[in-house]
């Protein structure tokens, strides 16, 4: 270790942070070399006087200045934030009208047989009500298209003029809930909910789940907002 | 992590933020207004902290970019007279010094001046030199927190802090060899 390499490495030296196995060649070093070792004492002395510079105390305003700053901020900033989810929702409404849109555009199944779906709601028992499927197989190859119950026991008492009662059907998004015969031609019949507390569990005839194949490639698939109908 | 985990964050590391500001800014004032943004930037930013680093050095980095990038954006720092105060946008001066709360009146005066000689050297340091060493000698970072801090590599907290201790025993020389004289 020579003058020049340990003038390189004093100041490191003095802080402890050399290579351990360099601290001993500079110790060494510095035993023998005095303008070396006066290097080292005058870069010592630098850090002390440094070293002895008094810690501060906060001024007495500065957490009220602070929080005041920071008050100020969120009033700015959350205005801004509620304007960015309401543009993040208004994005998010136009892409599902479009995908409506689209979705609706698709070619019409064929007639003679189809289901009509209408949508949409999130819990069970709400898809019965306003989600129906008519079975064309008993309704004469009729499409309908339902938002509500006593719409749709309209459009299946229509459909089902002259016929047997038709097949009354709740569908969700990615699975049958429910495919039954029922009588829905009065419509002040009693609901589900109000005769049978507890759903039976879906009960899906193999036909209908054929006749969705056919449609939709998966007996458990019904497109959003899919109206099939005419 | 919501306000009041900030809040406890910056509790805990808003003093030493202060020193380092007062230290690299000369005066209270700025170091006050330093401070508060630096606070101000991390709370915006603080969903952004990754825990990569620490909270403090996180926050002090914040503190370290903004007060290069002032300085950067005021050029005419550089120039004014260390000696002069300094004048507000209102015309108020401010004493460059920073108030020492030494005991005895003899004590305290010397204190007093050998304290306002070192942070006036300080001062003559480049904004970057000064930051290493005073995250180095004052508040006693290893070099590999300043390295984090300052997000350089180790070799160049070495380099810069070398380099600004060297300036420093220059701007302080009477000092130092009087200390090195009474050792003697």
């Amino acid at each position: 270790m020579n003058c020049e390499n340990v003038d390189k490495l004093i100041s490191a030296y003095v802080d402890r942070e050399v290579p351990a196995d360099l601290e001993p060649k500079i110790r060494y070093h510095l035993a023998y070399c005095k303008r070396c070792f006066k290097a080292y004492s005058e870069m010592q002395r630098t850090k002390e006087l440094l070293s002895s510079l008094k810690s501060h105390e906060l001024p007495d305003s500065f957490w009220r200045e602070t929080r005041a700053k920071l008050r100020r901020h969120r009033s700015v900033a959350e205005p801004k934030r509620r304007l960015s989810k309401l543009w993040t929702a208004l994005a998010a409404a136009a892409c599902l009208l479009l995908a409506v849109s689209v979705v609706s555009l698709a070619p019409n199944p064929p007639q003679g047989s189809g289901f009509v779906a209408s949508s949409l709601e999130t819990t069970p028992a709400e898809q019965f009500k306003t989600m129906s499927l008519t079975d064309s197989a008993n309704t004469g190859g009729q499409f309908s298209y339902a938002r509500s119950p006593i719409a749709a026991r309209r459009a299946v008492q229509f459909a089902s003029f002259g016929h047997e009662p038709p097949s009354f059907g709740i569908f969700d998004f990615g699975e049958i809930l429910w495919a039954n015969s029922f009588d829905v031609t009065e419509d002040n019949q009693p609901s589900d909910a109000e005769t049978n507390p507890e759903p039976e569990p879906p009960v899906v005839r193999e036909r209908d789940r054929q006749t969705f194949r056919t449609y939709f490639g998966s007996p458990n698939v019904v497109p959003a907002g899919w109206s099939g109908g005419q | 992590m919501d306000a009041g985990d900030f809040e406890a964050l910056v509790m805990e590391h808003g003093q030493q933020l202060y020193n380092i500001a007062l230290r690299m800014t000369g005066n209270e004032e700025d170091a006050n207004d330093l401070t508060q943004e630096a606070l101000l930037r991390a709370y915006k930013a603080f969903s952004k902290w990754k825990r990569e680093c620490s909270f403090s050095s996180w926050l002090f980095r914040i503190a370290t970019n903004l007060y290069i990038d002032q300085v950067r954006r005021r050029k005419r720092i550089r120039f004014e007279s260390l000696d002069s105060p300094i004048v507000t946008d209102d015309g108020e001066k401010l004493s460059r010094t920073i108030e020492s709360d030494a005991r005895s009146p003899q004590s305290m005066a010397e204190a007093a001046e050998v304290q306002e000689k070192v942070q006036l050297a300080l001062q003559k340091l480049s904004p970057e030199f000064r930051m290493s060493i005073i995250l180095c000698d004052i508040q006693g970072f290893s070099y590999a927190e300043i390295s984090e801090i300052m997000d350089c590599s180790i070799g160049t907290v070495r380099s810069r802090i070398h380099r600004a201790r060297r300036a420093l025993k220059d701007h302080l020389e009477p000092y130092v060899s009087e200390a090195m004289a009474d050792e003697l």
